[in-house]
């Protein structure tokens, strides 16, 4: 039977920031800033 | 549903299948047949991903979700982006380069045979009672809505999943997916414009979103810290966040998907793609299940919304009656929502809310009063009743169309999943473990035709208890993946665990999820952490315990 390991999986950097760990940063940045949006969306039109 | 309507639904449903067919081309082999060859790039992965967890049922009941109690439940979805980067960092990498078909072969590895036969066991479990009602709640509605019988609804969908799935193999589920999700956004979009345009012409959508917010259905964020409330800030950035590693992390019906890319890179994309783009999706879909609150204040809505249901009592004395009072209770209501619309200070405005409360709660009591007269809710029916009777035709089929089609999405993770583990897991470990490649996949054929079957009917049974067995089924699922969770965890992190104490360990934490399930009333997305931690500690606990032992041994041999 063949094996998922017929070749090596490469790694590679991310398209974009260098490194995965600046991309992760940015993710939970983006998260941060999307609750806070939606808090605030939340307050303007609250009854 | 008119004749074009029939025919954009057949035509799409022609037009998914045969995609899925000819982008499942080629897999002859084990390793295209579940893992696509290792080929995908990043939005296949990352947009199938999304499509199987977005269900029919999501769909119908997320809006319906909008509609009825506001925009609160997408805070569940803050956990999310957290769960995909915790995973992109440590659970793909270590998939990837472990060189394993399902996340259960990588505890053998770590452990020993039986973790990995345990968590393999209680993915099966959990799994195969999901899924004939994955495949059952849509086929209700949708059987309901077509005017079809349930049984050729389930048959229908079950049948157009088995031929790709069984045919083409995790690429043409992947790829199908992908037309699914494109074609979903873009009819849900079209459907917020129709509903807000369809407003009258003195209500602007501004005007819309301060109704919808006078009237609570704009309340995404709730600050307000509660053990037993499911949906605020605090369950979805701290207990959601363990439910999403779980599901994204142990599932194999979601670690397939990202193990289908061409390297851990992209597969890393796919999670975090997910991360950015499901919550704005989630509120978006919420957002329009508001504007269709909005929409039904200003045309007068059905008083029942289940189609069937509506036919069975609406020649009564009794609804008739409710009928007469609905208009004016809805007229009064109507007055309302404009009062709030023109209000320019806030004391008028406060004045307004309040004349509007009173309106809604009569509405609502006349609502509830004709529900008692039917034998089923009517909550899923609400945003398909706004698209068969309000969206221009030819809409209303592709609509009715995805909906069908993101429900064999769902199903078709599913199958794909329990025959993936069936025949990895189950069949070549204890039953057939040196066959050819030929042989396994012709078992994967059979592994997925089967399960497609199983679902069928299961579906079949489910469909004729209450909707009650399908909630109480949906939850139960929920409760395993505390325990699936803490022995990934330990698996990954905690390398002085033997196979022995993570064993034990999945066990109690199973235990303590059962007796938080049915001894208190915490919400059940804290039953994943809980479970977790269970699972953790006692693991630990039995490893140190082992250890100190050996140790201590060691030294009355030594003296």
């Amino acid at each position: 039977m063949t094996e998922p390991d017929d070749h090596p999986i490469p790694d590679e950097p991310p398209p974009i920031l260098g490194r995965w760990p600046r991309v992760y940063v940015v993710v939970l940045v983006y998260l941060g800033a999307v609750i806070l949006g939606f808090y605030l969306f939340t307050v303007h039109f609250a009854p | 549903m008119t004749t074009l309507d029939w025919v954009v639904l057949f035509l799409w449903l022609a037009l998914l299948v045969g995609y899925g067919l000819w982008r499942g081309r080629g897999s002859g082999t084990v390793n295209q047949f579940l893992l696509a060859g290792k080929s995908m790039p990043w939005y296949v992965m990352g947009l199938s991903i999304m499509a199987t967890q977005a269900s029919a049922i999501t769909f119908i009941s997320t809006t319906a979700q909008g509609f009825t109690d506001g925009m609160r439940f997408v805070q569940f979805y803050f956990g999310l982006p957290i769960a995909m980067v915790l995973l992109a960092a440590t659970a793909v990498p270590i998939f990837h380069r472990a060189k394993v078909y399902t996340a259960y072969e990588y505890l053998e590895k770590r452990f020993d045979p039986k973790t990995r036969g345990l968590v393999t066991a209680i993915f099966l479990l959990s799994r195969a009672a999901q899924s004939g009602v994955a495949l059952a709640a849509p086929a209700i509605v949708l059987a309901v809505v077509l005017g079809w019988p349930f049984k050729v609804t389930a048959l229908a969908m079950g049948g157009l999943v088995m031929i790709y799935t069984a045919t083409g193999g995790i690429k043409s589920v992947q790829w199908a997916d992908v037309q699914q999700m494109v074609v979903i956004m873009g009819s849900l979009v079209v459907a917020l414009v129709i509903a807000v345009s369809l407003l009258p012409k003195d209500v602007s959508f501004l005007d819309a979103m301060r109704i919808a917010g006078a009237a609570g259905r704009l309340n995404a964020v709730d600050t307000h810290f509660n053990w037993n409330d499911r949906y605020n800030i605090w369950t979805g950035v701290i207990a959601s966040t363990f439910l999403f590693l779980a599901y994204f992390g142990t599932d194999q019906s979601q670690v397939q998907r990202y193990l289908t890319g061409k390297s851990i890179g992209q597969s890393r994309l796919s999670l975090l793609f997910n991360a950015v783009a499901k919550v704005p999706v989630q509120f978006f879909i919420l957002f329009i299940g508001a504007m269709v609150f909005v929409f039904f204040l200003f045309v007068q809505p059905p008083l029942v919304f289940h189609p069937g249901e509506l036919k069975k009592v609406q020649q009564s004395a009794e609804y008739r009656s409710l009928e007469a009072r609905e208009k004016t209770v809805f007229e009064q209501r109507e007055i309302a929502a404009r009062h709030i619309k023109d209000a320019r200070d806030a004391s008028s405005r406060s004045a307004a809310i309040a004349e509007f409360r009173t309106a809604q709660n009569n509405f609502e009591n006349v609502h509830q009063a004709a529900l008692r007269l039917t034998s089923e809710k009517d909550t899923n029916y609400i945003f398909l009743t706004f698209v068969t009777n309000y969206l221009p035709r030819g809409l209303v089929g592709l609509i009715v169309g995805v909906i069908f089609t993101a429900a064999m999405s769902a199903i078709s993770g599913e199958i794909n999943s329990l025959a993936t583990v069936s025949v990895i897991d189950v069949y070549r470990r204890h039953f057939k473990p040196e066959a050819s490649d030929h042989h396994y996949l012709k078992a994967s054929r059979w592994a997925t035709v089967l399960w497609g079957s199983y679902a069928v009917v299961v579906a079949s049974f489910a469909a004729q208890r209450t909707n009650a067995l399908i909630e109480t089924v949906n939850q139960v699922g929920s409760l395993f993946y505390g325990s699936m969770l803490g022995v990934f965890v330990i698996a990954f992190f905690l390398k002085r665990v033997s196979g022995t104490a993570a064993f034990l360990g999945t066990l109690a934490g199973q235990a303590a999820i059962f007796g938080f399930a049915i001894f208190s009333n915490v919400a059940y997305l804290w039953l994943t952490p809980i479970g977790c931690v269970a699972v953790i500690a006692v693991a630990v606990a039995i490893s140190y315990g082992t250890e100190r032992q050996s140790t201590e041994t060691g030294r009355v041999v030594g003296s």
